[in-house]
């Protein structure tokens, strides 16, 4: 495996969607290449200071306010819409 | 040296917790209920969600104001198509999807003269092969109090063309699958998943000129 195929693979890899024959020769890359063992390690610090960082806290005054403000979107127009036979066959739902 | 064992490994070392099959999820209760025009199930399910979808579209659009903007109409327009909800997604990723089209629909309007969408400047080749290899200090974020960490974080997401910035808030910081995320984004599995990589590649790149052995005096 060279870099560009051990690079093809990181997503799995970071997402334990690998299976175990290419898992092998993915650490076996690890263990000869110092440039993609320092990607893996620090691309795994990225994601973890991403995680691990409280981004955009909603403040509870906001939430309350916004709250209030939907209810009362919400009670002026009534019930829910009734679902139509071609919303009934949308994809998404 | 770094670690090379993979998440996967480190999942095998945890605990299983107990998994009842078929369960259905708590959401749909509540769904139920909120079509049926009880208005405290459709509260409950704002009290739950709203935080998440707040963060979602601050981190689309870049702007608090649009932020809460976008919050109260994905409530509101999710009440109102209520009953095209169908359960056959998470009720949550539902709501996501609502709100990343919000999201885009606010940048266009904002940037009248250009096109704003998922696929915008995910053709760029910055980011898709790494050019830095300096390894990082062990605790990088250690480096900078939390104010300057913020701000450091902030901006470099807010460098990330929007296609790449939403999949990975999606995926890396919300937590959701590689399969709600496509959903949510109506993309194929393999583009988040290449597209997550390229997000992943271009931030470490960003990060490394903080995160480096070497420059703890240069912040």
């Amino acid at each position: 495996m060279n870099c560009t195929e051990f690079l093809a693979k990181l997503t799995d890899y970071f997402d334990g969607q690998i299976d175990p024959d290419l898992l092998a020769e993915v650490k076996q890359h690890l263990c000869t290449c110092h440039h993609c063992e320092v990607v893996v390690d620090t691309t795994r610090k990225t994601i973890d200071i991403y995680r691990g960082h409280e981004h955009y806290d909603l403040p509870e005054d906001v939430s309350t306010r916004l709250r209030t403000a939907i209810m009362e979107r919400c009670k002026a127009c009534g019930k829910p819409e009734a679902a139509t036979k071609t919303s009934a066959k949308r994809r998404h739902t | 040296m770094a670690p090379t064992t993979s998440i996967a490994d480190d999942l095998l070392n945890q605990p299983v917790p107990a998994v009842v099959a078929d369960a259905p999820h708590p959401d749909l209760a509540l769904v139920a209920r909120a079509k049926a025009g009880d208005s405290a199930a459709f509260e409950q399910l704002i009290k739950q969600y709203e935080r998440q979808i707040f963060r979602t579209a601050l981190h689309i659009t870049q702007n608090r104001e649009d932020a809460e903007d976008i919050t109260q109409d994905v409530f509101f327009k999710a009440f109102q198509k209520l009953n095209q909800f169908q359960g056959n997604s998470k009720f949550s990723t539902w709501l996501v999807r609502i709100a990343v089209n919000e999201s885009l629909m606010r940048l266009r309007k904002r940037k009248t003269a250009r096109t704003v969408s998922m696929d915008q400047d995910v053709e760029t080749e910055e980011g898709a092969i790494p050019r830095d290899f300096a390894e990082w200090r062990p605790n990088p974020e250690q480096n900078y109090n939390q104010a300057e960490l913020a701000e450091i974080l902030r901006k470099t997401i807010a460098g990330l063309p929007p296609g790449f910035r939403t999949v990975f808030t999606l995926r890396d910081i919300e937590n959701l699958s590689t399969e709600e995320t496509a959903e949510a984004l109506g993309l194929s599995v393999p583009a988040v998943k290449s597209r997550l990589l390229r997000a992943r590649l271009q931030l470490r790149e960003r990060l490394s000129r903080y995160f480096r052995k070497g420059n703890e005096g240069s912040k």
